[in-house]
């Protein structure tokens, strides 16, 4: 398992299938950032596209290529949040009434809408954390791989995520 | 979601209910290779690091060809003049997919979850090379090039066979598609409309019923008879037969030492061998007018192949033969029915329902039902090889016909305007032993009316035009 940094210099470097080695690592997370902006899965599919392209074509702008994630989910929150702007009058962003369930018409149901909330509320390290292992379903020592840390490390800090985030829906609950 | 649950196990949940866009990476790198290359290209120039080495062709092009089925789509596509475009052109389509050598298809039911999702290689040749195919939960098929294995999950068991004797497909062999399909009737419907949040050119395949979907910017099909279609590398291992520890082995490869059969898998089988030569009886009986037998073998097929739409349908036409219309109209919908599931509509049955409706004097119910297939048999005039299934459905024994012994152009465009007379009423002149050229005041008059008034009016008594013979057919 490539870190990132090293896939993210590959690309740089003219290799292409190496950006579609980050698109499908991140595809669920860049997903689920737009999906928490937009609450819709058709919008939240084109905007996904939108922010990887945005940030192929900014890659060599970013700095520190470890934090490629992170740097992806901002550009992917402003390319949402752009696109809620945007369509405000067609694109309802964030419905009022939670879609009942997951399909392919609308948006998360309110449990989970509320679970993916609470995840965005984590700090940026955590919640990279929390996505690649969950939303990509990814193991931990691949996690570790990708962000180029220890199994231990990534091991404590996920507990520290969970924790965390524990506390942020006991609170968004009451 | 239940409080017994833990974060984690949350989490994991939320994330499979976030999904994937199947398409994603291929859609990005066309997208790529069309606008960010360039403009990264220079970025990263003047953040002086060089790019060496080329590019290399993107691997979504060097994806091949089950191009056939698309291809097939493309090729057959005819404009029609109120529906064409300048923008997009059907020989984009055919380049786009040319090289196509994975096909990833994904059908899902309404709730989104995966209910069928297949791979398929396809060779240069046009032929599936491997194949799997996966239905959730119980079911999973995998063909490597030299065996079939279908894996029983909820038995435990797996069969194995030689690709001779059983062989799983998508929309039948693909480069038979393709041949038969070349040049063949399809049409665009509409440029650049939704599907499902993405922009598509919606394309009709005639010929099957089928609306498929292409990419406007890749020019490939993302979508058809509902179905998804992607063209990524499959995972490694996709497709190899993998025998799990303490799975029933059945090996009915020939030479394989024979293996005890379990009792429910020979019934299965046993019913399936006993329906499929029903199924043939049925139809014989049907084309040779023996209406009372061909609906009860018809029926007998669908108490154990309930999914077989054209046992269905022949079913309601022996009954609509008989007189017995209300069954006629329960069959018909349910053939109408199952189309609907996958957001298709079979015209033919439309049209046979329509008259089931009309026959049993349920004038609005037969308006509204003629009323669909009505424009399709129109623009059939002029593009009358799009529209075989109206023969199909009306010979129950037109698979069996080799290709050179199937209705020509002319008999079918005979045969339409004969439906159209009496579902409409109306009579044009037709003549169906002169020239195109001469039959075209004809066929416009049609296209008048239609568009003029377009109304229907049953008239099972309206005089039909003859079929017109060839000289093969006189010399036999």
């Amino acid at each position: 398992m490539q870190p990132d940094a090293e896939l993210v210099n590959a690309v740089l470097n003219g290799d292409k299938q190496a950006f579609g080695v980050l698109v499908k690592r991140y595809e669920r997370p860049v997903r689920a950032v737009a999906l928490d902006v937009l609450g819709d899965f058709h919008l939240a599919t084109d905007v996904s596209q939108d922010s990887f392209l945005l940030a192929y074509e900014k890659l060599a702008g970013l700095r520190k290529p470890t934090a490629f994630g992170p740097w992806l989910m901002k550009i992917t929150r402003r390319c949402a949040l752009d696109y809620g702007r945007r369509n405000r009058d067609e694109a309802p962003v964030k419905p009022v009434v939670p879609s009942p369930r997951h399909n392919r018409n609308g948006g998360l149901d309110e449990e989970k809408q509320w679970l993916l909330s609470g995840v965005m509320k984590l700090p940026e390290s955590e919640r990279q954390l929390i996505m690649l292992r969950y939303f990509s379903g990814r193991s931990v020592k691949e996690v570790a791989d990708i962000l180029g840390r220890s199994v231990g490390t990534v091991t404590k800090q996920l507990s520290r995520a969970h924790r965390h985030l524990r506390y942020i829906l006991e609170r968004s609950e009451r | 979601m239940t409080n017994k649950e833990t974060v984690e196990e949350k989490l994991e949940k939320l994330g499979r209910a976030i999904g994937s866009d199947d398409s994603l990476i291929d859609n990005l790198m066309n997208r790529i290779d069309a606008e960010a290359f360039e403009k990264s290209k220079s970025a990263v120039r003047s953040n002086n690091k060089l790019i060496t080495g080329r590019f290399t062709m993107n691997y979504i092009w060097k994806i091949a060809a089950a191009a056939a089925i698309i291809a097939a789509v493309a090729l057959s596509i005819v404009v029609v003049d109120k529906f064409s475009s300048q923008a997009y052109a059907f020989d984009q389509t055919l380049e786009a997919v040319k090289d196509v050598k994975f096909m990833h298809i994904i059908r899902r039911d309404k709730a989104g979850q995966i209910e069928d999702e297949r791979w398929i290689e396809v060779g240069p040749d046009g032929f599936q090379v491997r194949y799997r195919q996966d239905n959730p939960p119980n079911r999973l098929i995998v063909e490597d090039g030299d065996t079939v294995s279908v894996y029983y999950k909820d038995k435990n068991t797996i069969v194995l066979y030689d690709p001779k004797d059983k062989q799983y497909q998508w929309i039948g062999n693909l480069r038979v598609a393709l041949n038969e399909l070349a040049g063949k009737g399809g049409m665009v419907i509409e440029e650049n409309v939704d599907y499902w949040g993405r922009k598509a050119h919606r394309v009709r395949w005639l010929k099957l019923s089928v609306d498929c979907y292409i990419d406007p910017k890749t020019k490939r099909p993302i979508a058809m008879a509902g179905y998804d279609i992607s063209y990524e590398t499959p995972p490694e291992g996709t497709f190899d037969i993998v025998i799990p520890d303490g799975v029933v082995v059945v090996d009915k490869r020939p030479g394989a030492e024979p293996t005890e059969e379990p009792a429910w898998l020979t019934e299965k089988l046993d019913k399936g061998k006993i329906a499929g030569k029903n199924f043939t009886n049925a139809r014989h009986a049907l084309a040779s007018g023996d209406y009372e037998e061909a609906a009860e073998l018809f029926a007998k097929v669908v108490e154990v192949r309930g999914g077989l739409n054209w046992a269905w349908f022949w079913l309601g036409r022996a009954h609509y033969e008989l007189g017995e219309y209300d069954a006629a109209i329960y069959e018909f919908t349910k053939v109408i029915d199952m189309f609907a599931e996958d957001e298709l509509v079979p015209y033919y049955c439309h049209l046979a329902r329509g008259q089931a409706y009309a026959a049993k004097g349920m004038k609005d119910m037969a308006r509204k039902d003629l009323g669909v297939a009505l424009p399709i048999m129109i623009e059939a005039l002029r593009n009358i090889e799009g529209t075989a299934l109206f023969d199909y459905a009306d010979d129950p024994l037109y698979r069996n016909l080799p290709k050179d012994k199937r209705p020509t152009a002319e008999q079918s465009l005979a045969m339409m305007i004969n439906r159209l007379r009496i579902i409409t009423g109306q009579n044009f002149d037709y003549d169906p032993d002169v020239s195109a050229e001469e039959n075209e005041q004809a066929i416009a008059g049609w296209e008048d009316w239609f568009k003029n008034s377009g109304q229907i009016k049953f008239t099972p008594d309206a005089e039909l035009v003859p079929i017109p013979t060839t000289i093969e057919q006189i010399e036999e």
